[in-house]
């Protein structure tokens, strides 16, 4: 089945429920992956009286009601949750440092006249700052990108 | 100004500063180049391309920490800092092993059972 099949006329999901009452989608087919069933296959599990096993009652969802489908967000996809939430973090520290970065090469010089040590402490701490996010961008990029 | 080239604010010490951290830059750049371009070649096997990408990285991150962040003029009690830092971190990477007790056989701590 192509993957494109997903996304055409209707899904029937699968639905486990539990004893606890949540469910779990564990399953996405088309109408065409429902007649396959209908006349099973080798693999098909049967009972005794050659019936095809319905383990789990059939939810079908209309083309309509869906708004959004994908199995590569961070909602369904462990590796993009992880890469989001190391990336997004990283952006952040790299915005907040080059944001401070700026205040003082804008409005730095008045400190610099006034106390030049004070002024080269607050550089150097926001070097620092600025290296040490550097560092952690040295390991993300190859892990992330590379491996 | 004084011309003593280990007085911090002479200006040869400066600009050999200056100049070395040009320096540690474009070594910086061309090691990030070189990172890229070994994974494209087989070393045999996934895990050794990982580790040799892993030990440039470490390579760049020693230069970043020496140079940049200064820790090569340090000494004594930054690095008792560091190495403090650096035990307790991995100590946080290992709580994660937590995730594998099985959380159901504290259930009847819960309300309701």
């Amino acid at each position: 089945m192509k993957n494109t099949d997903f996304v055409r006329e209707a899904f029937t999901m699968e639905l486990n429920l539990h004893e606890s009452g949540e469910t779990h989608v564990a399953t996405a087919a088309t109408e065409a992956h429902k007649a396959e069933k209908a006349e099973p296959a080798e693999t098909t599990d049967h009972t005794e009286s050659g019936a095809v096993k319905h383990h789990h009652p059939e939810v079908v969802l209309e083309k309509k009601d869906i708004h959004f489908y994908s199995n590569f967000t961070p909602k369904y996809n462990n590796y993009f949750a992880i890469y989001f939430t190391l990336t997004g973090l990283h952006g952040l520290h790299v915005i907040g440092g080059a944001l401070v970065l700026t205040y003082m090469l804008l409005f730095g010089k008045k400190l610099y006249k006034e106390n030049p040590e004070h002024m080269a402490n607050r550089v150097e701490t926001v070097g620092l700052f600025w290296h040490f996010v550097d560092l952690v961008w040295i390991f993300l990029f190859p892990l992330l990108y590379l491996m | 100004m004084s011309h003593d080239p280990h007085d911090h604010n002479s200006l040869e010490y400066l600009q050999k500063q200056s100049a070395m951290v040009w320096k540690i830059g474009g070594a910086l750049i061309l090691l990030t180049g070189l990172t890229v371009a070994l994974q494209y070649v087989d070393f045999g096997g996934h895990t050794r391309n990982i580790v040799i990408g892993l030990l440039i990285a470490a390579f760049k991150s020693s230069l970043v920490a020496l140079i940049f962040m200064h820790l090569k003029n340090e000494r004594g009690l930054i690095y008792k800092f560091l190495i403090f830092t650096v035990v307790f971190a991995f100590g946080l990477f290992f709580l994660t092993y937590l995730a594998f007790i099985d959380p159901l056989q504290f259930k009847h701590f819960l309300p309701g059972h």
